[in-house]
């Protein structure tokens, strides 16, 4: 049955909206201090200029809805999927008004690319931009990879909305008790290891010859998009940019440790490490990377297009992992992926679709929904070889011991089927605008799952129709389909009503 | 005295909770290493 909704819901998720959109504003804030520490002039002006507009919007949101009620959770997931269009078209304004982008389709592409913390870039002469602005392009990944509602949870939302929202954004665990006190701890683990990250790469940035500011500026960004898996870099040749193996590593150990479950994190600094053992989801995503590392692995025919089993295992483990923790950094370059053959790209392909764990900043299908099918088919065996009365429970340890029910079998299944449905649609409409299958899968699967590698089909000259299709699988990857199903049901309903 | 010694408890804990993960990671890098090691020495270099 589709939700009703009716017009006194619009207010609620306006007001609420405005709030969003004020946030967004004063997060402007930061690029326009860099470029003023930097005397970027120009862009310190397109920040002050984006920053008073979304302001001053957020502003007439509020004034014309001013009722603050608590959320129902239709009204919650439309605030969600409403927010991240919104916040897409405001986080391109500095970026177009830049002069980096064709168009403000380019410019909102690269924003969701972002904020979705996908990684696909459509901009000009990226050794060129300013500082400020390239700032803005790492900032997005960093607050769309903690959740856009999640900073919005940590400063504006209160009561009994935050639950709505925050479960609207794709994240279903509450980690603490309180969902703000929950909003707080993802804050506080990703902060500590920025800190960390950013001290690593300024290190090894400095001990390469980097000015101490230069290396600072990129140590900050590569965390920033490293962490929150949006594989976004300060230079246009990403990581191969920096020939350096320990960066290689540093980015690949943050990336690992990006996508692992936040509620992991949260039990092995309270003092429950032996969880890094026991978790069903990190077993078994160790054991994924393990076994596409190995399709990949297979792909490769003698004689091997490496000097050595260095710069074979840099090349094609550096992908796997960036594909199957969705983060998009390359240490290659994409002309390279012509002498991966189908079946090695098949592997990053399969890395990329099942993403890494759930309630982490990244994307696609989540290897814990993989293991809830897996647990599945093992209790459909077992009952199906049990005597009849025998009652067969499956259970796994995530954080505490769950047992397997239907619904959660369900639920895995429903959304695994709408992942893999997207892929194939954009897939098939990379074909339809002449592109070979298996660089159009490759493509549409990096943009659904918000992963960022490319085979070479994005770039500032790829047709229209296909840059929105990837916006689209982008934006409904990155919010796990329901909130916007539920959006269309409220528009549908609005305009049934009338 | 006794707040400082609690928050130093805390914060003992999150440093070797970000040592372990730290070490997780690179276990796992390892472990890849090693299957990558063999899979090259035993499937390329033989032929």
């Amino acid at each position: 049955m589709i939700p009703y909704f009716s017009r006194e819901d619009v207010g609620p998720i306006l007001h609420y909206l405005g709030k969003m959109i004020e946030g967004i504003g004063v997060l402007m804030f930061v690029p326009f201090f860099i470029g003023v520490l930097n005397g970027e002039w120009g862009p310190s002006i397109d920040f002050i200029l984006s920053s008073l507009f979304s302001i001053a919007l957020g502003s007439v949101f509020l004034f014309i809805f001013r009722e603050e009620k608590d959320l129902n959770w239709r009204q919650g997931m439309s605030v969600v999927t409403l927010c991240w269009i919104v916040v897409m078209f405001l986080g391109a304004l500095p970026l177009y008004l830049s002069g980096h982008y064709l168009s403000y389709l380019d410019a909102s592409f690269e924003a969701m690319s972002a904020l979705a913390t996908t990684g696909l870039v459509v901009v000009n002469d990226l050794d060129h931009m300013s500082y400020a602005c390239n700032f803005w392009r790492h900032f997005m990944c960093f607050i769309g990879g903690q959740g856009i509602i999640l900073v919005a949870l940590t400063f504006f939302v209160r009561g009994g909305s935050a639950f709505k929202v925050y479960v609207g954004e794709a994240r279903e665990e509450r980690i603490m008790p309180n969902i703000i006190q929950t909003a707080r701890f993802i804050w506080l683990v990703s902060l500590t290891y920025l800190v960390i990250g950013s001290a690593i790469l300024f290190s090894i940035n400095l001990w390469r010859g980097f000015s101490p500011g230069r290396a600072l500026f990129h140590a900050i960004c590569l965390f920033m998009a490293g962490w929150d898996t949006a594989g976004f870099a300060p230079q246009s040749q990403n990581i191969l940019y920096y020939h350096s193996y320990l960066i290689d590593l540093a980015t690949a150990m943050f990336c690992l440790l990006g996508a692992v479950n936040f509620g992991v994190h949260y039990a092995v600094w309270t003092g429950k490490p032996r969880e890094l053992l026991k978790n069903y989801e990190l077993k078994l995503y160790v054991a994924s990377i393990l076994i596409t590392f190995f399709i990949v692995c297979i792909g490769f025919k003698a004689p091997l297009p490496f000097p050595n089993f260095i710069s074979f295992f840099r090349e094609s483990f550096y992908q796997l992992i960036s594909a199957h923790t969705g983060v998009g950094y390359s240490n290659i370059d994409t002309h390279n992926f012509s002498y991966w053959s189908p079946l090695a790209i098949l592997g990053l392909i399969i890395a990329m679709g099942l993403g890494g764990s759930s309630t982490s900043t990244s994307g696609g299908i989540k290897i814990l929904r993989i293991g809830i099918l897996l647990k599945g088919i093992k209790k459909e065996v077992k009952i199906f070889t049990s005597p009849g009365a025998t009652v067969v429970v499956e259970k796994f340890h995530h954080i505490r011991d769950i047992i397997i029910e239907d619904n959660h079998i369900k639920m895995a299944a429903i959304i695994t089927l709408l992942y893999i449905a997207l892929y194939l649609a954009g897939g098939m409409i990379g074909v339809f605008y002449g592109y070979p299958f298996l660089p159009a899968l490759f493509e549409s699967v990096s943009a659904a799952a918000n992963v960022g590698l490319s085979m070479g089909i994005t770039s500032p000259f790829m047709p229209a129709g296909l840059k929105l299709t990837y916006i689209i699988e982008m934006w409904m990857g990155r919010l796990e389909f329901f909130s916007i199903f539920v959006f269309f049901s409220f528009l549908l309903s609005l305009k049934s009503s009338e | 005295m006794e707040k400082l010694i609690k928050y130093l408890k805390i914060l003992d804990r999150w440093v070797i909770g970000v040592i372990l993960e730290l070490i997780y990671t690179l276990i796992t890098f390892s472990a890849a290493a090693i299957l990558c090691c063999l899979f090259y020495f035993i499937a390329f270099i033989k032929k």
